[in-house]
């Protein structure tokens, strides 16, 4: 695996936009959440990418917009479109959490120079009108957008972008599914997965094929899963590492719950597939409300599959839906025997003088 | 302004609507929790009667108990930053505090989030606490107005949920007791919507601050005829009021518009405020929302109307939406300035205000400001901050008056 080529986009994510959008000669498509499907945004000839949130003191233009009680990934993405130097061609919002929805129409109402499309998705997951409900709202994203831009999707391009995409989703899966236990250690698959979210498709598929190697040793520590929110940073998880944390699974936005989803098969429309296969999805966040407890389940059990001795829960200040289920999941994980931690991250990239201390005081616990 | 008569007998059916869910459980009845945007017709035409956790807690922040109630809630592991009515709500349910004696536990919950994305997992939590079933209708989200494929959506949804009630009820759904309840539910809004414009009259003989208290029994009790009593009474006193040169603020120099909800912890000090003022608080976009609820009684396809009319709600659209109704009520009601309370317990009402008061005073001329506080935390309200930035803000719109 090219690792430096996934560091460098990591650790510099709108350098590597940048250089991706001049490269290429064809403007950004931006979308916020791991819901959108990138294929689509390819496909209206853009360069299709999330954008990830970017830790930073300051954001003089999202805080000339939003109030201080909204999370970073909100307010990071909205300082970074509003400043204007990236070269984007449509920004495609999604529903989803209440800071999100005013994401997209704060950038709509103070005009970004693009225009701004939202994916209405439903919030229910489990049964077959969310699931229909889903693909219409796709459909009903590419109409919008084609309006906008004046053009139309292009399906060959879409199904190529489809396939080359999804490919992308296995590798980071793979490298997810082996983190730690013989496979690469959790600092180096969670710069994959945040590199992933800016790099071309190919270029990341080429960087994740190139002779899988360690860049470092494997970690020894308390072997722990992590859950929550978009990663900020790959170097949360160093810092975690540093301090004798063995991450071994994951559970995050930026993870395998972006990596997660796969294209419906046996349905001919590819946006209907694709739309289909945003809500049909094996994980999904806690914006998402399932049927029973799915989610909280599922974490319960791949905390124990992976024999995880605690759950990191690293969510972002003011994010509702995940503080919402940090009390139920902290309880069915005790249930489990297994200890839970809630950080809370925000304008910094790595781990804070107090979260170390807390994380430490855990891992004594556990000795 | 002397305490409106109405104020006392709405207590009252706030008591009352506690000893009749107690009473119809007794009688075998069932009693769902609901949000305040969720279609209650199809619960009432099914002989379920609703109650209202948000106005519940809105009613124990008036009481002066939100501050050990949210306590108990960050006790339990619930973030400081979720919305307060959750956690008064929440700690209510857990310490069996309230001021309206013993409430009742749900059969069932029912939750939208036509509102906002809070209700469902708040109402996940009670379901769960109660180990009862949570009913949830998905309204998409919308810029301006919902698409035709959104109200087929819903209107589905819908049709499963009323299928889902009558069942939990014990009874078989019949759409004229539907239309029966929809119809007193539109009378409802009608009055309120006559009340809330009695504001236009100058000087304004009701202001928000009392529509925020007399929005209780369209919201918790709507579909009943002992609402749409109450706002003809309502209604008949403010008449009597008027002609009697009896106004809710004295020498009326000024109007605002308000949006979001009130600030509970403060009210009575606020509302005293403006009245020392000579400012009148002639419009929100709260209360509105109710009176703006568009039902319609189409007795072939009742449940379509429901679909439209609550995904069509104020909350549920984005904020050029909202520049537009401010704007609106600006004009309507004669307002010199607007305020934007960013309530820090509503991410969905709040976020993004900035745009809004720039955008409303470019479009109307009208001065707008953006003040801090909270619906129901009172440690996040300071009344001497509020005092200290509203005061000279009363000032420049009086002069512009
Ligand atoms: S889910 Fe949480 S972290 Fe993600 S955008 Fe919403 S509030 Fe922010
Ligand atoms: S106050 Fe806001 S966040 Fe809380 S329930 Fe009401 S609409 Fe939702």
């Amino acid at each position: 695996m090219d690792l430096e080529k996934l560091k460098n986009a990591a650790n510099d994510p709108i350098g590597a936009l940048k250089a991706r959008s001049k490269e290429s000669g064809r403007p950004l498509g931006l979308a916020f959440s791991s819901y959108f499907p990138l294929e689509v945004l390819d496909a209206f000839d853009l360069e299709g990418a999330w954008l990830p949130p970017v830790p930073r003191p300051d954001y003089p233009d999202g805080e000339a917009v939003l109030q201080a009680f909204v999370c970073n990934c909100v307010r990071s993405s909205a300082d970074i479109i509003l400043h204007g130097d990236l070269p984007v061609g449509l920004v495609a919002a999604t529903t989803g959490c209440d800071s999100r929805l005013a994401l997209a129409t704060v950038l709509r109402t103070a005009g970004v120079g693009a225009p701004v499309v939202m994916l209405r998705l439903p919030v229910t997951v489990g049964n077959p009108l969310a699931v229909e409900q889903g693909s219409r709202a796709l459909a009903g994203f590419c109409d919008e957008t084609r309006a906008a831009l004046g053009r139309d999707l292009d399906l060959e391009v879409l199904k190529k972008a489809r396939d080359i995409r999804e490919k992308g989703r296995e590798l980071l899966t793979g490298l997810f599914e082996n983190m730690g236990d013989g496979g690469l250690p959790a600092s180096s698959v969670y710069t994959a997965a945040v590199a992933a979210q800016v790099m071309d498709p190919g270029d990341l598929i080429k960087a994740l094929e190139e002779a899988p190697r360690a860049d470092k040793a494997p970690v020894n520590g308390i072997r722990c899963m992590l859950s929550g929110s978009s990663i900020p940073s790959p170097r949360i998880v160093e810092g975690l590492e540093a301090i004798g944390v063995k991450v071994v699974a994951d559970d995050t936005c930026t993870g395998t719950r972006a990596a997660c989803r796969r294209t419906v098969k046996g349905v001919d429309d590819p946006v209907r597939a694709i739309g289909a296969s945003l809500i049909n999805r094996p994980l999904h966040g806690p914006t998402m409300l399932e049927d029973g407890h799915a989610r909280i389940q599922q974490i319960v059990d791949t905390a124990v599959r992976r024999r995880a001795q605690a759950v990191i829960m690293l969510h972002y200040k003011f994010c509702d839906p995940h503080a919402f289920e940090a009390p139920g999941l902290t309880e069915a994980l005790e249930r489990a025997g297994v200890r839970s931690i809630v950080l809370e991250a925000d304008r910094e990239p790595g781990l804070t003088a107090r979260d170390r201390t807390r994380v430490e005081t855990l891992l004594e616990a556990i000795g | 302004m002397k305490r409106l008569k109405a104020n006392k007998r709405m207590a009252g059916m706030i008591r009352n609507q506690v000893l009749y869910t107690r009473a119809a459980k007794a009688l075998g009845r069932k009693v769902a929790w609901v949000t305040s945007g969720s279609p209650v017709e199809v619960l009432i035409a099914n002989g379920i009667i609703p109650f209202y956790p948000e106005n519940h807690a809105a009613v124990c922040t008036a009481r002066g108990m939100a501050t050990d109630l949210v306590e108990a809630s960050e006790g339990m592991g619930y973030s400081r930053d979720l919305c307060a009515y959750f956690r008064v709500d929440l700690g209510s349910m857990d310490t069996g505090r309230t001021p309206l004696g013993r409430l009742v536990p749900p059969d069932l919950v029912l939750s939208c989030n036509n509102i906002c994305g809070t209700v469902q997992n708040w109402f996940r939590v009670t379901a769960d606490r109660y180990n009862v079933p949570h009913l949830f209708l998905d309204t998409p989200f919308s810029d301006d107005a919902p698409t035709e494929t959104d109200i087929g959506y819903v209107r589905d949804q819908l049709l499963e949920l009323t299928n889902q009630a009558a069942l939990i009820a014990g009874r078989s759904f019949s759409k004229k007791r539907l239309l029966t309840v929809i119809r007193r539910s539109m009378e409802g809004l009608r009055r309120w919507d006559e009340v809330l414009k009695t504001a236009k009259q100058r000087p304004a003989p009701f202001t928000s601050f009392e529509a925020f208290v007399q929005m209780a029994p369209i919201v918790s009790m709507r579909g009943t005829r002992r609402t749409n009593r109450h706002y003809l009474k309502l209604l008949d006193e403010l008449r009597t009021r008027r002609a009697a040169g009896v106004f809710a603020v004295d020498n009326e120099q000024a109007r605002v518009v308000w949006d979001n909800i009130a600030i509970w912890p403060a009210h009575r000090e606020l509302r005293k405020l403006f009245q020392e003022n000579n400012v009148a608080m002639v419009a929100d976009t709260y209360t509105g929302a109710w009176s703006s609820t568009h039902l319609e009684d189409d007795p072939e396809d009742p449940i379509g109307g429901l679909a439209r009319a609550y995904t069509d709600i104020i909350l549920n659209h984005g904020m050029e939406h909202r520049i537009k109704v401010i704007s609106g009520l600006i004009q309507e009601y004669g307002a010199q300035g607007f305020v934007l309370h960013s309530n820090r317990s509503c991410k969905r009402y709040s976020l993004g205000q900035y745009l809004v008061e720039k955008e409303v005073t470019r479009l109307t001329g009208a001065a707008g400001i953006v003040i801090e506080a909270d619906m129901a935390d009172p440690r996040n309200v300071n009344f001497e901050n509020l005092k200290q930035r509203l005061t000279p803000f009363f000032e420049m719109i009086k002069d512009s008056a």
